[in-house]
């Protein structure tokens, strides 16, 4: 894989280095952190992610797509997508993380780059609720067949509700907190409020 | 397709006449490894019931249930194992800090009923409960953190003697959540603590690094909290959970980074306590812990209370006995700020005599009593009234309201208290070479271990099993301190005493003799009918469980009326006082 | 009810209650579900197969069966409650995923620089036990797809005496819930080693004749050779790992790609094959065999006797870890499985993914390769994928 405008990325020294470095003169200043020897963490900014993306699967070694995924940031109302894009030759990864608005929760779909991303966009979009537009499966279950409450892995989805709900405790059950339990066993109590 | 690979296949032949892998396990049972993670077992004597095992299964399998007989000191619940959702993984055994808890290695357990596949280990008899083998805790893993964040001193030991200044320099904030984080939040602590104080709430403000939000809780129960963060018995740490197998957690440490943070209490604290004694009165005479608590818990409910102090400053025996290398001045002030801020009135100098406390009794609506130890006891030896010998708590009085106290080249101090180890080490700042002679063994010193250790550090000589037998005048002014050996005897299963060896005589040259082996109630400033009616066979006052003595109105607490005679058992007094003050006037909630 | 409107989100008016609804139906079409029930399918899955005569036309992978929310429940427990979740991500390899979850917080706590030689050296050690006892395992269900059985009965016999050791080193046969933060759980104990390697010398004993019946048999050639070929363009497209990779030719692994636990230290090889067919990838199987064999004996002989196995560890009910997010990853048997590990500075984890090799190949790559396959060799393809539901939807 040879880079036109850079030369071979196999001959430097600090792969990780080299291509923030690449991708900085190119593309714009993003945060960088450099993880450990084979991980490098990009905060990419949503409208620079699709072109990040197309060039290092088409000019650069970081061919594969390892993962996909998504974060709720449910406080600052906003999803992250993690894109994890592996130089298998080289052993290095880029862990490229876009954050979105919440409330659209729309991206532009990478299935025209790596195949499989459709298994990524449509699990994500089904357990996050965001939609990738032009993504194969969307809208098509994948894990939930018939699921007709809030996309699950979402922050204010409450499990402890939801399992309460379906699977009812025993009938019976009784526990006492121990801390509970001892402070009102002896009496106590407070003088100032 | 070769002809040979046709045959391979066929080697397997080969292996029909041999002895088959297969075993018949309908037939022979096949026991677990030995640390098979199978049915739950509990040693109920040794478990505490802190429910730690509860909080960390991710299953909620553990249910804690009160049981019948609980052992003295723990919580009274036991766990309760609910194996329609137990997922064996032993995380419940692993942070099991008795170190009760553990798996038998047995696993076959056949029922119809799927109820009864949930039961208390230890409490309900299982056939496995004897089972030597399965999984137990390992002392190289620890879930829990046993070890104690270390309490950074302010200067190294040999100095230490030469100054005045407080020992031990307090947590940083990192220190103080360090060892906050290694709370398990079981509440055994709460009922140790005479004044049943919210310690793990504050503890986990602390982690949280919410100091204001901990000192509100710290001062819902204790209005010095600062001196019990410095001094206190910490009856609390005795029963940490995690002190069982570890070091407790240093709950006093934390009390006092918790109030050190803050130099201006009122602006952090709040309270919420509606005004309902407007009007009303209270008299509070000594100015020791237990009356200072009662008149600031009802001073924050409108009362009008007075403090009347005979030394010319409040504390009590935080003031005059405890030394301020462990509780600075400076430090028992703040705390008293707080209180004539929040509109308790104090009159130091101001000794109660029997006439006033008529008076008192006619112009208040209801009277604390609280004037503490203040009369030595004696060594019981000839030679005792030799100039020379000297009790403990008259020398710290002296030394603290600022009297020069001459302890000479040599001392040696009788006892094996608190008030000995501070006469001790006190002796040793005015420069002199320091013994204590204590009758019994090291372990058996009621001083705090700490305390001790710390004096040992400072150069102070420990002589256990030491009786003294008599004090003799030497030449010069300076005196024979003369001693037997003792054994240890136990009988009847009980503590063992000392008892002298006789006939050996030891000879110790000194130059004074402190001797500390306890104070006794002086009620002679009391009216003589009063006196008799409410002290009792030693001298102090008893009190119903209302704090309340057998004269209506009148309160008492501290070290006049309990047993423990350590400054958070006066505190706790002082509060059963503030409920015993508001429902004799009738103000109560309670009918 | 949650008071959140899925029905204005975006995409739900694609959402149907029936998969694939309005697809024409052709009247040579046979439609057929191959599973959830049924002996050949690789757990708990489905395969919706659209069939003309013995011939797959196309079909599509259902999973869903056994979803159980675990990346839910780890966000909402203390990590050290993590700790018996993950080994259920992968029922029959539970160290590898114990081992990313560990390495992952260790990672983004600081905690990696405390774990003792020992815990590092008996983590590789179960590492590749789980290797060994999957590998075989498989090769078992490999030739039992084809209706073999004495082969399958061998094989899983061999691993249930692996399966012994584990239960003697962790106390559970299946889920060892050994690995955990700062090291392992428990020592050796006295004669494991010993134990261990007659074991493995009983299994080395038995697969010449294991060979013979698999390898070396002509009916087991004719039934792989040439078959499901995974091409090697998808190789880089789709992010193919392990044993499906390797048997392409390509020598990758991430053992020894990405350094970890004491790998670096142990002297093996990458086993590959040529032809990327079933058969290719039972050979690549059958080699890492004999290499984990061959791994686990120097483990056991380069290993400290003494020395911590754990490091310290702080109060695991009050752990507090920084906010960082990090990608670590490790060989399982199928290949590179990893976590991508997401903090916030709390008591729990933000967000954790796993990445599974069976992602991709039972869904992308299997979708991929149904059309033209003879239905007769479906369930082969499948193991040969070393396909694993609970890894994919976890
Ligand atoms: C040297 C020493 C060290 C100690 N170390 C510790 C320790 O480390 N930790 C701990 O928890 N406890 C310690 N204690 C014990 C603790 O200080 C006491 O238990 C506690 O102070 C008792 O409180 P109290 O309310 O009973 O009143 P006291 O503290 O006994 O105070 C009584 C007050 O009443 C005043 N008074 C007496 N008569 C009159 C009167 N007629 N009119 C007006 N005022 C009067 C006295 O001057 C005194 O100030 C120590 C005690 C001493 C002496
Ligand atoms: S953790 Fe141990 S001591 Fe505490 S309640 Fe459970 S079994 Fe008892
Ligand atoms: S073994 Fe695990 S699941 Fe079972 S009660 Fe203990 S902590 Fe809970």
């Amino acid at each position: 894989m040879f880079d036109i405008n850079h030369g071979n990325l196999d001959d430097s020294p600090d792969v990780g280095q080299e291509i923030v470095r690449r991708i900085h003169d190119r593309f714009g200043d993003f945060p960088a952190r450099f993880q450990k020897a084979d991980l490098v963490r990009l905060d990419v900014p949503q409208k620079d992610i699709i072109p990040v993306l197309s060039w290092l699967r088409t000019e650069t070694p970081f061919v594969q797509l390892t993962h996909l995924t998504a974060v709720d940031w449910l406080e600052d109302g906003q999803f992250e997508l993690m894109y994890l894009v592996t130089a298998p030759d080289l052993m290095v990864s880029l862990h490229l993380c876009v954050r979105l608005d919440r409330a659209k929760a729309e991206a532009e779909s990478v299935f025209n780059l790596w195949l499989q991303a459709e298994t990524y966009e449509q699990e994500i979009n089904e357990m996050f609720g965001i939609h990738f537009p032009g993504s194969p499966r969307q809208g098509v279950p994948f894990i939930l067949e018939g699921w007709r409450d809030m996309p699950p892995m979402r922050r204010d989805f409450d499990t402890v509700a939801y399992c309460d709900r379906t699977h009812p405790v025993r009938p019976g059950r009784e526990h006492q907190d121990s801390r509970v339990y001892v402070g009102r066993k002896f009496g106590e109590k407070g003088y100032l409020k | 397709m070769s002809l040979k690979n046709v045959i391979a296949p066929f080697s397997a032949w080969a292996r029909a006449v041999q002895k088959p892998f297969t075993v018949p396990t309908a037939e022979t049972f096949r026991p677990g490894a030995d640390r098979y993670r199978g049915w739950h077992i509990n040693d109920t004597e040794q478990c505490i019931g802190c429910g730690t095992c509860s909080d960390i299964c991710q299953n909620s399998a553990i249910d804690m249930k009160p049981v019948d007989e609980p052992n003295k000191g723990d919580s009274g619940l036991r766990p309760l194992v609910d194996y329609g959702r137990c997922c064996w993984c032993a995380l419940c055994v692993d942070v099991c800090p008795s170190g009760s808890l553990g798996l038998s290695s047995n696993y076959i357990w056949i029922d119809r009923d799927p109820d009864v596949f949930r039961y208390i280990p230890g409490v309900d008899r299982k056939e496995w409960d004897s089972d030597e083998k399965g999984w137990r805790k390992d002392d190289g893993f620890n879930l829990v953190d046993p070890d104690r964040v270390p309490m950074p001193m302010m200067m190294p030991v040999e100095d230490r003697v030469k100054t005045w200044a407080e020992v031990v320099l307090g947590y940083t904030e990192a220190e103080a959540r360090a060892e906050a984080a290694r709370c398990v939040e079981c509440g055994l602590c709460v009922a140790a603590c005479p004044a049943h104080m919210h310690i793990p709430d504050y503890i986990a403000a602390i982690r949280d690094g919410h100091y204001d939000v901990a000192v509100n809780h710290i001062y819902d129960n204790n209005p010095l909290p600062e001196m019990c963060g410095k001094v206190c018995t910490r009856r609390c740490e005795d029963v940490c959970s995690i002190g069982v197998n570890g070091d407790p957690l240093a709950i006093r440490w934390l009390k006092r980074f918790a109030t050190e943070q803050f130099s201006d209490l009122s602006a952090v604290l709040s309270h919420e306590q509606p005004q309902i004694g407007t009007g009303k009165s209270v008299a509070v005479i000594g100015g020791g812990p237990g009356g200072l608590t009662t008149a600031f818990y009802l001073a924050v409910r409108g009362f009008k209370v007075t403090v009347f102090e005979a030394l010319p400053q409040v504390g009590g025996a935080t003031f005059f006995g405890i030394p301020k290398y462990r509780f600075p001045l400076g430090s028992l002030e703040k705390q008293i700020k707080l209180m004539t801020d929040w509109g308790v009135e104090i009159k130091t100098n101001h000794k109660v005599e029997p006439d006033e406390f008529k008076q008192l009794q006619q112009d208040y609506d209801a009277i604390y009593i609280g004037t503490g130890l203040l009369k030595p006891s004696s060594l019981r030896a000839e030679g005792e009234d030799l100039p020379g010998v000297m009790p403990a708590i008259e020398m710290l009085i002296d030394h603290h309201l600022g009297k020069t106290v001459e302890v000479g080249q040599h001392v040696v101090v009788v006892g094996g208290g608190n008030v000995a180890i501070d006469a001790a080490r006190i002796s040793r700042r005015l420069g002199a070479e320091v013994t204590i002679a204590y009758r019994r063994r090291l372990e058996d010193m009621p001083a705090d271990y700490e305390e001790i250790e710390d004096a040992e550090a400072e150069g102070v000589h420990l002589m256990t099993q030491n009786i003294p037998l008599r004090v003799e005048q030497l030449p010069g002014g300076r005196l024979d301190f003369i001693w037997g050996p003792a054994e240890m005897i136990s009988e009847g299963g009980g503590r063992p005493r000392p008892k002298l060896i006789e006939g050996i005589e030891n000879h110790l040259a000194v130059d004074k003799v402190i001797v500390a082996i306890g104070q006794k109630p002086d009620l002679r400033w009391l009216p003589a009918d009063v006196a008799e009616q409410i002290s009792n066979s030693w001298g102090g006052i008893t009190c119903d469980e209302n704090g309340m003595t057998a004269a209506p109105g009148v309160f008492a607490g501290g070290d006049l009326v309990n047993s423990t005679a350590d400054a958070i058992s006066a505190i706790a007094d002082g509060l059963k006082a503030v409920d015993g003050i508001i429902n004799y006037l009738g103000l109560g909630t309670k009918p | 009810m949650s008071v959140f409107d899925y029905t204005t989100q975006p995409g739900f008016d694609l959402i149907s209650e029936t998969p694939n609804a309005g697809t024409t139906v052709d009247p040579k079409e046979v439609q057929l579900w191959f599973g959830p029930q049924h002996p050949g399918i690789t757990g708990n899955m489905s395969v919706q197969l659209w069939l003309e005569g013995d011939t797959i036309k196309r079909g599509i992978t259902h999973v869903g069966y056994l979803h159980r929310g675990f990346e839910k429940l780890m966000e909402r427990r203390k990590f050290i409650q993590s700790f018996p979740i993950v080994c259920r991500m992968c029922v029959a390899e539970p160290d590898t995923t114990e081992y990313l979850l560990a390495s992952s917080l260790e990672e983004l706590s600081g905690l990696d620089q405390a774990v003792p030689e020992k815990g590092q050296w008996l983590r590789t050690l179960v590492m590749e036990m789980s290797r060994l006892q999957v590998t075989l395992m498989v090769m078992g269900g490999q030739v039992g797809t084809m209706g073999m059985g004495t082969a399958p009965n061998w094989t899983y016999t061999l691993r249930d005496f692996l399966l012994d050791s584990f239960e003697e080193l962790t106390g559970g046969r299946v889920y060892h819930m050994y690995i955990t933060y700062g090291g392992v759980r428990r020592d050796l104990t006295p004669g494991f080693a010993q134990r261990l390697e007659a074991t493995l010398d009983r299994i080395e004993e038995r697969l010449p004749y294991l060979d013979d019946l698999i390898l070396n048999s002509a009916v087991f050639q004719q039934r792989t050779q040439g078959v499901s070929v995974v091409p090697a363009e998808w190789a880089d497209e789709l992010g193919i790992t392990g044993p499906v990779l390797r048997a392409m030719g390509v020598a990758r692994d991430t053992r020894r790609d990405y350094p970890y636990l004491k790998y670096p230290e142990l002297d093996f090889k990458v086993c590959t094959a040529t032809g990327s067919d079933i058969y290719a990838r039972t050979q690549v199987r059958r080699a890492e065999i004999a290499e984990s064999i061959h791994i686990i004996r120097q483990i056991l002989q380069m290993m400290p006797q003494e020395g911590p196995y754990c490091a310290k560890l702080p109060n695991m009910l009050t752990w507090t870890i920084p906010a960082g997010s990090t990608y670590v990853r490790a060989e399982s048997s199928r290949g590179e499985m990893g976590f991508v590990m997401v903090t916030d500075g709390s008591d729990t984890i933000r967000r954790v993914h796993l990445r599974g090799p069976s992602y991709t190949n039972a869904v992308t790559i299997l979708e991929r390769m149904l059309p033209g396959m003879n239905i007769a060799d479906l369930s082969a393809t499948m193991v040969s994928l070393q396909t694993c539901p609970p890894e994919i939807e976890r």
